[in-house]
């Protein structure tokens, strides 16, 4: 557990009534480095909401902010939350709050989250258009390194609510407690198919492959095949799919149950994973996830996720079996 | 294990004249005595490059008919890892004479162990599948389609790779360790090639071939639409794949690779001077033939070859998911010497 501290380095304030004031002040991380793109916010006692971004040089300005009080909430990409509360804006007067953030993670190079964020950030944020590309037979290529972007999935694509079982919902607390410490993937053991953030997809009219740089590869048979009847238990399990129009419909069955699903939830052998694959047009790829784990959830419940294509971007070599030091780090508590 | 000459000494018995031309022939056994079949016999003239090749049939026996006279070194590679390469140096043979040499093939280091010993199983596949046969199969695009689940298998002819002298020194000492710091125990995909006795999918479209592999790397891209290598400053096992079609031969160059792993087998090194060109041909339905050509100045004194030949899997045969990192015991096995 890191300490978060705060540092409200000036604070001017200057009361007049009837006007609109401004604040601003410099964003900066805990070497007094700018920190640029950070949402700043403030909210008066109505809940009423100002918002402004800090620029390359940390420096952010909200303008026409009535007088009032405030709470004051700073975000950055993985940076620890800044909130001030009790923040006074009066008159025409330009009130000033610098914030300083404390990183969220380590902070060595290898792990510097705002390296990676920032990258990650830059992947598919703007998807070509165009209409979808079709193979030889017709049906929509689904070809192409597809991304989630990020800042989350459109609101019409948030994620329905998962209802776990007590003792699932009890798994996921103890393995959120323990920092995730047993993670298979810590181990280099495969992630859920159903928590894929990105992936290249390899499209012929038999066979879809969706390869990972740190994933063994999917292979989903278009080629009419059904299930095996003696499946040996994977942890990616068996993919079979078939086209509804223009909507590839992907049924998965015997997994192994070593899996963490969604946000750290168990899954069983039972777990049965059907998705739908809609290209939209060139850049977009619509997928929508049906989960069903009897032993594991109430009921079956569906995600729907929106994928970028990404054209500049490829896999790279990633062996995580070379010096892989996560289990040593991932001590847990 | 493949690839390199083990020299075993063994008694054998002298020239007989018994026919017009000149033969080699004899039985092929294995450690416990039982005969050996389908063992790849090949004996070469060192002087002259002349090399004769055959089977060994049922009962384990083999010959080498119309054997130019010379000095011939006998060698027998099996795949896999159950029995120990075979060379035997100074086979004299002289005009119209029938030489017979029984072979003993040594235990290798899986001997017996079905499980761990791939080339077994490519054997019993190959075995209980007789091979289909038709025509090549062709993209839109009117090029072969290398596509398919395929049954690879070792080279029956391995070439001896021209090793500099550091480099012979290094693989001796490797060998010498039982290969127990070969990358592969540590599940990194530490050979260059994709070659030899597993199963492979291949999955070819206009632009991309994917290879995947059960175990690390996975898969790995080869890149047909044209691009060239980009400038490598970080050099990966697998290094950077691109193919152009010559005639109906997909020619495949691969540079950028680390001098941290191997090339086509255990005991060979490599530098990142590696240069690899691969030709992928597809003669038929069923077959695949691959020559590999290793080109790496840091480490040979010349280029040399490997030639493999896959058979398509039967239906219903796939590349499974094998998750290496899962419960790996290749570590506290495999403790050298």
């Amino acid at each position: 557990m890191r300490i978060v501290t705060f540092f409200l380095l000036s604070s001017a304030v200057f009361a007049q009534t009837g006007q609109t004031g401004m604040l601003s002040g410099k964003i900066a991380d805990e070497f007094d480095e700018p920190v640029s793109g950070a949402s700043v916010q403030a909210k008066d006692a109505a809940g009423k909401q100002f918002k402004a971004t800090s620029t390359a040089t940390g420096e952010y300005t909200i303008d026409k902010l009535p007088s009032g009080v405030y709470e004051v909430t700073v975000t950055a990409l993985t940076m620890k939350n800044f909130v001030k509360k009790d923040v006074n804006v009066s008159g025409t007067e330009t009130s000033r709050l610098d914030a300083k953030l404390v990183q969220a993670s380590l902070g060595t190079l290898g792990e510097d989250d705002r390296l990676t964020t920032a990258a990650y950030s830059r992947l598919g944020s703007t998807p070509p258009s165009g209409p979808v590309p079709r193979l030889i037979d017709g049906k929509p290529d689904l070809s192409g390194f597809w991304v989630q972007p990020q800042g989350g999935p459109p609101p019409e694509a948030r994620p329905e609510r998962a209802e776990p079982l007590p003792w699932a919902e009890a798994i996921q607390r103890e393995r959120r407690t323990s920092n995730i410490r047993d993670m298979p993937a810590a181990r280099c053991l495969p992630f859920s198919i159903t928590d894929r953030r990105h992936g290249k997809f390899v499209h012929t009219p038999s066979l879809l492959v969706i390869l990972d740089s740190e994933e063994p590869p999917r292979q989903i048979f278009l080629d009419g095949r059904e299930h095996p009847r003696e499946l040996n238990p994977t942890w990616q399990g068996d993919s079979v799919g078939h086209w509804e129009g223009d909507t590839l419909m992907v049924d998965s069955v015997g997994f192994n149950g070593l899996a963490w699903t969604f946000d750290a939830l168990p899954s069983t052998e039972m777990l049965h994973v059907v998705e739908r694959y809609h290209r939209t047009d060139l850049g977009h790829l619509e997928i929508e996830i049906q989960i069903e784990d009897p032993p594991v959830f109430r009921k079956p419940w569906t995600q729907k996720r929106i994928y970028n294509l990404d054209p500049k971007e490829d896999l790279e070599e990633n062996i995580c079996t070379e010096n892989n030091k996560d289990p040593e780090h991932m001590v847990g508590k | 294990m493949r690839g390199f000459v083990f020299a075993v000494t063994l008694p054998w018995l002298a020239a007989a004249a018994l026919a017009q031309s000149s033969s080699i022939q004899g039985t092929v056994f294995g450690p416990d005595g039982k005969i050996v079949d389908g063992a790849p016999v090949q004996a070469r003239n060192p002087q002259t490059g002349a090399t004769f090749r055959t089977v060994s049939a049922a009962d384990g026996s083999y010959t080498l008919p119309q054997v130019t006279p010379g000095n011939y070194t006998l060698s027998v590679a099996m795949p896999g890892f159950t029995y120990l390469p075979f060379s035997q140096p100074g086979v004299v043979v002289t005009a119209a004479a029938a030489v017979r040499f029984d072979i003993h093939l040594a235990e290798g280091p899986a001997y017996g162990t079905l499980g761990d010993d791939p080339g077994l199983v490519a054997t019993i596949i190959r075995k209980r599948t007789p091979p289909q046969t038709g025509p090549t199969p062709r993209t839109a695009d009117g090029h072969p389609d290398l596509s398919g689940v395929w049954n690879g298998n070792d080279d029956p002819y391995p070439e001896d790779p021209p090793y500099l002298p550091a480099a012979a020194e290094l693989s001796r000492k490797w060998l010498a360790e039982n290969l127990k710091n070969d990358p592969g125990v540590r599940c990194i995909p530490g050979d260059a090639l994709l070659f030899g006795s597993s199963t492979w999918r291949l999955v070819q479209t206009p632009t991309l071939l994917v290879t995947i592999v059960e175990g690390p790397p996975f898969a790995r891209q080869v890149y047909l639409d044209g691009r060239g290598h980009p400038n490598v400053d970080n050099p990966t096992w697998m290094g950077h794949s691109i193919g152009h079609w010559e005639g109906d031969t997909l020619v495949v160059d691969s540079v950028g690779f680390n001098d941290r792993g191997t090339v086509g087998g255990a005991p060979n090194p490599r530098s990142e001077k590696l240069h690899v060109t691969e030709r992928y041909r597809r003669p038929d339905f069923s077959h695949l033939e691959i020559e590999f050509t290793i080109d790496d100045p840091g480490t040979y004194s010349k280029p040399w070859k490997i030639h493999n030949t896959w058979d398509l899997a039967p239906k219903g045969e796939e590349v499974l998911e094998y998750i290496c990192a899962e419960n790996n015991k290749d570590l506290q096995h495999l403790v050298g010497k």
